[in-house]
């Protein structure tokens, strides 16, 4: 019986000292390489997590260009296949570059990847606004059209005109831009938008001069 | 005058103290089996799911087809406040860093 009982108390004991080995491996304590790379490894999952929804929010993005693009009226279907082309390419080499940073092993190679989101592609900084104009001259000429229907006065017409000119030079210049001109073609952004704001202000000044050209003298002309 | 035992009453005293020694050992038992799977695991929560998608910002759709009648130019340019605020912004927007950690 005492050897019975003998043989259960080892059983016992055993079964605590392996208990308590699993935890000690738990938190065992790790050398400094050990904890670095543990790190690391770490950093990189973060890493690639945020670059994923970066690389997710621009093809978001892009695929709202290509609705904007398709709903645009006043530049050519050449324009739009070749625009739309443009943003579906872009699409593609995102898809591929997150499946590629998912697959990166080294830091190195990760971090020039995550680089490539911002500096190859330039989604925010020549995409973004060349839709936001392209979109903003599409409507102003939709305006501008409507609106000379609705005068013969040479200089309402005139403004029109001028405002018509200034959204299609918009269009055609960003239409030609590159991301790989960034951040040289910024300036051309920059002035393309410059003309759509001056546009925007002849139109209004020509609608100012239509409703003056339908007001009794005597009443002061209404800002819109 | 040695008391005599009786050897049935022992029997039944080692067998309620075998029953002891099997109940602590199945306890200690359950404790190294719980111990081990929670080594692997078994017992934690379900992660909770995660959006990774919580950080787009998407961006507004504009109406391009408006109807376009004699009574509505006043409204289309005014539309275009909203044209020339989206231009400047999209010109002006400092994209997140992707290559800070934070």
């Amino acid at each position: 019986m005492i050897n019975k009982n003998l043989f259960i108390s080892i059983l016992i004991t055993a079964g605590l000292v392996v208990a308590t080995g699993i935890f000690a491996a738990e938190t065992q304590t790790q050398t400094p390489a050990q904890k670095a790379a543990a790190a690391q490894a770490a950093l990189m999952v973060k890493q690639k997590e945020k670059a994923g929804q970066e690389i997710d929010r621009r093809i978001t993005f892009l695929n709202n260009a290509i609705e904007k693009i398709n709903a645009a009226k006043k530049i050519t279907t050449e324009q739009k296949t070749a625009l739309v082309s443009q943003v579906q390419a872009e699409i593609a080499a995102l898809q591929q570059l997150k499946v590629k940073i998912n697959a990166d092993t080294d830091k190195a190679t990760l971090l020039a990847d995550r680089k490539a989101i911002v500096q190859q592609y330039r989604i925010f900084a020549v995409f973004e606004p060349r839709i936001a104009i392209i979109s903003y001259a599409d409507k102003i000429l939709n305006i501008a059209d409507l609106m000379d229907t609705q005068t013969t006065n040479a200089d309402i017409k005139a403004k029109i005109a001028d405002a018509k000119t200034k959204a299609q030079k918009a269009i055609t210049d960003v239409l030609a831009l590159t991301p790989e001109g960034y951040p040289g073609n910024k300036t051309i952004l920059q002035a393309s938008k410059a003309l759509l704001t001056e546009a925007r202000k002849e139109l209004i000044d020509a609608r100012l001069l239509m409703k003056q050209a339908v007001t009794p003298p005597s009443t002061p002309a209404t800002n819109p | 005058m040695e008391e005599e035992t009786n050897p049935n009453e022992e029997v039944v005293v080692k067998k309620s103290q075998n029953w002891l020694w099997i109940l602590g050992t199945i306890v200690a038992i359950g404790v190294l089996v719980y111990f081990i799977l929670s080594g692997f695991g078994m017992f934690k929560a379900p992660a909770p799911a995660t959006n990774t998608n919580n950080n787009q910002s998407e961006q507004p759709v504009v109406n391009n087809t408006p109807t376009v009648t004699d009574e509505n130019i006043d409204n289309l340019l005014n539309q275009l406040d909203v044209e020339e605020s989206q231009a400047n912004t999209a010109l002006n927007d400092t994209p997140i860093d992707v290559l800070s950690d934070n």
